[in-house]
């Protein structure tokens, strides 16, 4: 019996890891003593990156989020470019476009110079309906256009599963460009190109890119993100 | 004249707290075949542990014990147990019957023991020869005290002993009772040929029979042949 | 006389076993009422166990027989990749017969209403499940929708969304015919389909959905029959290494048989402990009668020794007697255990995900029997050597009448025989030898425990005793120290007895706790999740406006632990020794704060406060488990790290929390004043009365709010609580059974003073005492003895609950004691009454009388 109250709690605590977040932040600018991995060496770098967004920003499931998902290694293609931009990693894991409204006005206490919006895969996924999500994904981006009114803004193109249902899977899919064009921003097609469906690229889950996967996704972000830089 | 209980040296003493506690001392005796014999003596005087000793219910501490030419000295409890079920009857002061078996039956146990045959018929006689046969199938406390030891006789003689014991017979019976009673063990005493041994401090009682052993501090003080015997 | 003389002795009788049967049953028949009570210990004892045991195999072969519908098939091979294409060939040719599932999230359209929905879509290809069924409205419905483009949509869904027989819902590309309403899938407990309702299409029509493409997210099934004669398990372990390489895992019925079981093993385990508390009451049952029994029989056996018999024949006839009681008492109580057995199932029988048949188990009646033998003759031994010393002088002399032990080597047999009797038997009730020593040390230990007290006892009153205290008084206690007492038998017996019952009823409550859940209507069985902080208020409104309690709203903040006393993630050493403390830097935590703490846990060390103060270091609360894991104490800094800002706290306290609860539960939480303005979500926990609520209020909220997630727990925690309460039931059942065997023997120990008291009385009666004498004498005597041996049992039973607590079931040791403070106050009550009663006999008759009759 208690092995069936546990498999209620599992599910209840699964649940809630589903929307809880991972906040991998901001080490390299706000920590005291311990500059995570990519900002340790760099010449005072006045300029941030800032990557708002959920798991797969987060890097989830990864040994080592901190050096290993996308943002990072994004940052050490702006180091090897030798760039004055240092990356901050706003990822939540589970995070939904409502969410990622709702925590905006924290993390913009921040200065932002470059401001990534990679949200509305848990959107698409729990099959929230489109306008919902591309309501508040316009909310997320009228702020960081109110209040860092020259921050250059990129937005990453999303996918979901087929499987989900071709009608549902093309609407959410034009979500992103319809936003880049309307906001100005600069547009990542597929954040997850090349990666998205390839097993070995993904983690047990089929969701979350591998070490390996990442790489990708941050190549594919790089060769819009260097352009902006 | 054949004897049947030769008691040498006989002594017993007891260990407690350390002292050592003499109750008996020394005794001599025998006892012929077929006598009838009285151990008398003031309470505390031994005589128990006396009758216990010859009967071999004790170990004695010194001196020896030969019972039917048995020396009981030698033998363990369980061969103890054997010689007084075929040698020897008891009678005690309190009946001692089996309360859970019926009067026939605890005539019956000895004869049992022994593995012997036609047990019913045997014992059914014996309780009629101590006038109790249409009480066969009582349990004791349906009894009364005269009965019981009526019952209690029966059962004493049905393994046909050489030698009987009987510890102060009469001693929780009223006068008249005890007359009957008295009667009864002696008349079967004669009949049966046994040797009786009876432990008392009614003098009367031990009048009767042909010999007084008087026992006094745990020493055989006197030997006396009685008025019967002459 | 006729009887021929012998006058050479025979010293070399053999034993006559028909003679010593026949006087062991003669010796039976007058003292029928006294081995009553040695019977009524083990029928009770036989009866508990039988019952107990005879359910375990029933449940045990039903689990059997029917996990064989829970799976629906002998073997379930799953993924969620399509196969290799050189696995494929092995795939299709295992079994004698085969069935493919694909299953997927994909929104549904509702043709009739327009509304979307995200439902589980099974795809089903052939004629899966080979065991039980396919629940449907119609019945007929569970095959037919294979032969077109049919669909099964989960019954709570069709509510949900008005939907009838023969609508149409849209799946991918295609729309498909509603054929049926489903209630029940195999392997379908309630849990799995908890996420998203499920609807069954034919897998033919799955392609043209075109659901199926690069980048679905589908789950493969296939389903396997096979011969009766395969060897199901052995063949999926050969596969298994296999399988595993392209990530595909197997169920097998054996495989989902255990799982099952192992559902119930808290229920089992509680069961075999009451089975062995129970038989172990009727052990002490057993050796209590008996020794009272022996004590009586002095006299008859010194007798018996007068006439002849020996030692080791005395012995034997009674152990014959004791042995012929065991037995009919075990029959007797195999019999009304059975009798137990078949109400059982009764209850239990539509709580079970399958039947339980109440047939009769002779495996568990021949068991009970041999054990009830067993133990009759084991315990009883221990009186019944003494026998073997009991002089045929006690028919000379009274004073012998104290028949003790001695030193007797033979009793450290006796006591050895018990100690591997318990051993063995514990070994069949839990497997496992380290239990078994611990258990039967424990037991070994509660023992010492009782007859030191009852030493000590007696030692302290001999040394306390004054003169100047009433003659009353002193009399009362010197009975318990005087030669020939009863103290250590009786304070051993009470105090076991008492501990066995205290033990039972602690253990019950505390499962009860567990099994307790959401019974009533304020436990929450809907949940609400990624509620913005700004939706916070129009979700309140709705679930006002619906009737709804808000049984807990919770906010939640995302934070990650930069820092633990200036260590941080860089500074670790580089080797797996901080591999812990590696995760817990890169893990995030959900924590709320508030200013109070929840029913669901308690301080263990520090002090909780609820506040922070500006400026000051912040004071958190951290889950002893966590705090354990990362090395954590009291008073250490920790740094977190709040989406940016970074938080100076340090360990106020450390929490108990019980997880097993359904609520939300943190392993951190902040004082309030610091979080409000963090980014943070909230949950809200609810509770529904009815399916049909529940699917207005979720409308309503989606409508409003689509962000916001909703689980609805309610059939779940409705399959959990019917479970959860029966199991209650047969718990609260089993114990009761037992603690009556408790109290007979409790009885039985008491009596045991009887005979020895008797003459005590009447001998007073004789001098002249009154009856309120020689009541208040008897009545203190006992007193004493009851309130201490309870005393010492309930202790003593705290001490094995705290053990079993935490090593055996692993659950939360709380000890409630008022149960334990009443079961005292009875204890002490029962002793005096019954031994008031002992005397009672006395005390109504004439001494005389009472001399004669109580032969």
């Amino acid at each position: 019996m208690i092995k069936y109250k546990i498999a209620a709690f599992l599910l209840l605590s699964g649940l809630l890891s589903f929307t809880a977040c991972e906040s991998k932040e901001q080490k390299d600018k706000v920590d005291t003593s311990a500059d995570g991995g990519s900002g340790e060496t760099k010449p005072k770098p006045t300029k941030t990156v800032l990557f708002f967004g959920d798991s797969l920003t987060a890097g989830y499931g990864l040994d080592d989020p901190a050096s290993n998902s996308y943002p990072s290694v994004v940052q050490e293609k702006i180091k090897a470019a030798n760039l004055p931009y240092k990356v901050v990693n706003a990822g939540n894991s589970g995070e939904t476009s409502a969410g990622g409204l709702g925590r905006i006005d924290w993390v913009l206490k921040q200065k932002v110079d470059v401001f990534v919006l990679e949200l509305g895969a848990n959107d698409g996924l729990r099959g929230i309906p489109v306008s919902e999500t591309t309501k508040n994904l316009q909310a997320i981006i009228n702020k960081v256009k109110a209040k860092y009114p020259d921050a250059k803004l990129v937005i990453t193109g999303m996918q979901i599963p087929p499987s989900m249902g071709a009608t549902y899977v093309n609407n959410f899919k034009a979500i992103f460009p319809k936003l880049a064009a309307k906001n100005n921003m600069t547009l990542v097609p597929f954040l997850l190109d090349k990666v998205g469906g390839i097993a070995k690229l993904n983690q047990a889950d089929g969701i979350h890119p591998t070490e390996e996967g990442a790489k990708i996704v941050a190549s594919n972000v790089w060769t819009v993100l260097k352009g902006v830089l | 004249m054949e004897t049947i209980l030769d008691i040498t040296n006989l002594s017993k003493t007891y260990k407690s707290a350390g002292k050592t506690l003499s109750v008996l001392d020394d005794i001599n005796f025998n006892i012929e075949t077929g006598s009838a014999n009285a151990i008398v003596g003031p309470s505390g005087s031994g005589k128990t542990t006396l009758l216990g000793l010859c009967a071999g219910l004790d170990r004695a501490t010194l001196g020896s014990v030969v019972l039917n030419g048995v020396n009981l000295n030698n033998l363990s409890e369980d061969k103890r147990a054997q010689v007084r079920n075929q040698f020897v009857g008891f009678i005690f002061q309190n009946f001692q019957l089996l309360p859970t078996l019926t009067a026939l039956e605890n005539v019956m146990v000895p004869l049992e023991l022994r593995g012997e045959k036609n047990i019913r018929a045997r014992a059914l006689d014996l309780l009629d020869k101590v006038g109790l046969a249409s009480r066969g199938h009582h349990y004791p406390t349906q009894l009364s005290g005269g009965e019981q030891q009526r019952v209690s006789i029966a059962r004493a003689f049905s393994n046909a002993p050489k030698i009987l014991f009987a510890d102060e017979p009469t001693g929780n019976l009223d006068a008249e009772t005890g007359e009957k009673v008295q009667k009864l063990l002696f008349d079967l005493n004669k009949d049966a040929g046994t040797t009786l041994i009876l432990v008392t401090h009614d003098l009367e009682l031990a009048g009767k029979t042909q010999r007084i052993l008087r026992i006094k501090g745990g020493k055989l003080v006197a030997d006396e042949k009685t008025a019967i015997a002459q | 006389m006729s009887t021929e003389y012998n006058n050479t002795p025979n010293l070399k009788r053999s034993v006559q076993w028909s003679w010593l049967f026949k006087m062991a049953w003669r010796d039976s028949r007058r003292n029928r009422s006294r081995l009553f009570l040695f019977v009524s210990s083990i029928i009770l004892g036989i009866a508990a166990l039988v019952a107990i045991y005879s359910f375990g195999y029933n449940l045990r072969e039903d689990i059997n027989s029917q996990a064989a519908t829970l799976v629906g098939a002998d073997l379930v091979i799953s993924g969620n990749k399509p196969a290799d294409k050189n696995l494929q060939p092995m795939l299709d040719s295992l079994g004698t017969e085969h069935s493919q599932e694909r299953n997927f999230a994909s929104m549904v359209l509702f043709n009739k209403s327009g509304d979307t929905r995200l439902v589980q879509i099974r795809a089903l290809q052939g004629n899966f499940p080979y065991y039980g069924n396919i629940e449907t409205t119609p019945v007929s419905a569970s095959k037919s929708f294979r032969t077109g483009q049919y669909a099964i949509v989960d019954a709570a869904l069709m509510q949900q969304y008005k939907a009838r027989l023969n609508d149409s819902i849209k799946i991918g590309n295609l729309t498909f015919l509603i054929a049926g309403t489903l209630n029940q899938a195999p392997g379908q407990t309630g849990l799995s389909a908890g996420i998203a309702p499920v609807v069954y299409i034919p897998m033919q029509y799955l392609e043209k959905t075109g659901l199926v493409d690069k980048g679905s997210r589908i789950n493969y099934n296939f389903y396997y029959k096979f011969d009766k004669s395969t060897d199901v398990d052995k063949l999926a372990e050969k596969l298994d290494a296999q399988l595993d390489k392209s990530s595909l895992h197997y169920e097998t019925i054996e495989t989902r048989k255990q799982n099952t079981g192992r559902a119930f093993s808290d229920l089992n385990r509680f069961l075999s402990l009451v089975g062995f508390i129970a038989l172990l009451l009727g052990c002490i049952g057993v050796a209590s009668a008996t020794q009272i029994y022996v004590r009586e029989k002095v006299a008859s056996i010194a007798v018996l020794r007068c006439l002849g018999v020996k030692a080791s024949e005395a012995f034997l006839i009674f152990l014959i007697q004791i042995a012929g009681i065991g037995l009919i008492g075990s029959v007797i109580g195999a019999a009304l255990g059975t009798l137990v057995q078949q109400l059982l199932p009764m209850v239990l029988k539509d709580f079970l995900p399958f039947s339980v048949t109440s047939s009769v188990s002779w495996l568990a009646l021949g068991q009970g029997v041999v054990l009830g033998i067993i133990i009759s003759v084991l315990f009883a031994m221990l009186p019944l050597i003494s026998i073997r010393n009991i002089s045929p002088l006690n028919t000379l002399r009274s004073a012998f009448e104290n028949v003790s032990l001695g030193r007797d080597p033979l009793r450290w047999l006796v006591y050895l025989l018990i100690l591997g009797f318990m051993l063995g038997f514990s070994y069949l009730q839990l497997n496992d030898w380290k239990a078994s020593i611990a258990f039967s040390v424990a037991i070994l230990v509660a023992f010492l425990i009782l007859t030191l007290m009852a030493l000590v006892l007696m030692w302290l009153i001999k040394l306390l005793m004054k003169a100047s205290w009433s003659y009353l008084v002193r009399q009362g206690f010197a009975n318990l120290y005087r030669p020939n007492n009863q103290t250590v038998i009786l304070m051993v017996s009470i105090g076991l007895s008492t501990a066995f019952i205290c033990l039972l009823i602690f253990m019950q409550s505390m499962l009860i706790k567990q099994v307790t859940l959401s019974a009533s209507g304020n436990q929450p069985n809907m949940i609400l999740f990624d509620i913005q902080t700004a939706q916070e208020k129009g979700v309140l409104d709705i679930t006002k406006k619906y009737k709804m309690p808000v049984i807990q709203q919770v906010p939640i903040v995302t934070i990650k632990l930069d820092q633990i006393n200036n260590k941080t993630a860089a500074t670790l050493p580089k080797d797996s020794t901080a591999d812990n403390l590696r995760k817990a830097f890169g893990y995030e935590y959900r924590v709320t704060y508030r200013d109070y703490l929840t029913s669901s846990e308690k301080i263990a060390e520090g002090k909780w406060i609820g506040k922070a103060e500006e400026g000051a270091a912040i004071p958190v609360s951290v889950d002893e488990r966590m705090a354990r894991r990362l090395d954590i104490k009291l008073k250490d800094k920790l740094v977190f790290n709040v989406q940016g800002t970074p938080m100076n706290t340090y360990v106020a306290s450390l929490r108990k929390v019980n997880w097993n609860k359904v609520q939300t539960n943190f392993q951190v939480v902040f004082p309030t004043g610091v979080l409000e303005e963090a980014p943070q979500f909230h949950v809200l926990l609810t509770h529904v009365p009815s399916g049909e609520a529940s699917s207005k209020y979720q409308q309503a909220i989606v409508k409003q709010y689509p962000n916001v997630s909703i689980v609805d727990l309610g059939l779940v925690l409705t399959i959990l609580d019917q479970i959860l309460d029966k199991i209650g039931y047969v718990i609260r059942f089993m114990s009761g059974f037992s603690i009556a065997t408790g109290i007979i023997v409790l009885i039985a120990s008491v009596r045991i003073s009887k005979y020895q008291r008797i003459k005590e009385s009447v001998l007073l009666r004789t001098l002249g005492g009154s009856r309120k004498q020689i009541l208040v004498i008897t009545a203190l005597e006992y007193l004493f003895l009851g309130s201490l041996s309870a005393l010492t049992g309930i202790l003593i039973a705290v001490g094995g609950a705290w053990l079993l607590a935490k090593y055996n079931f692993e659950i939360p040791f709380q000890v409630n004691y008022i149960p334990a403070l009443i079961l005292f106050g009875l204890t002490a009550a029962l002793t005096i009454i019954i031994g008031l009663l002992n005397s009672r006999g006395v005390l109504n008759r004439p001494p005389l009388e009472v001399l004669r009759s109580d032969t």
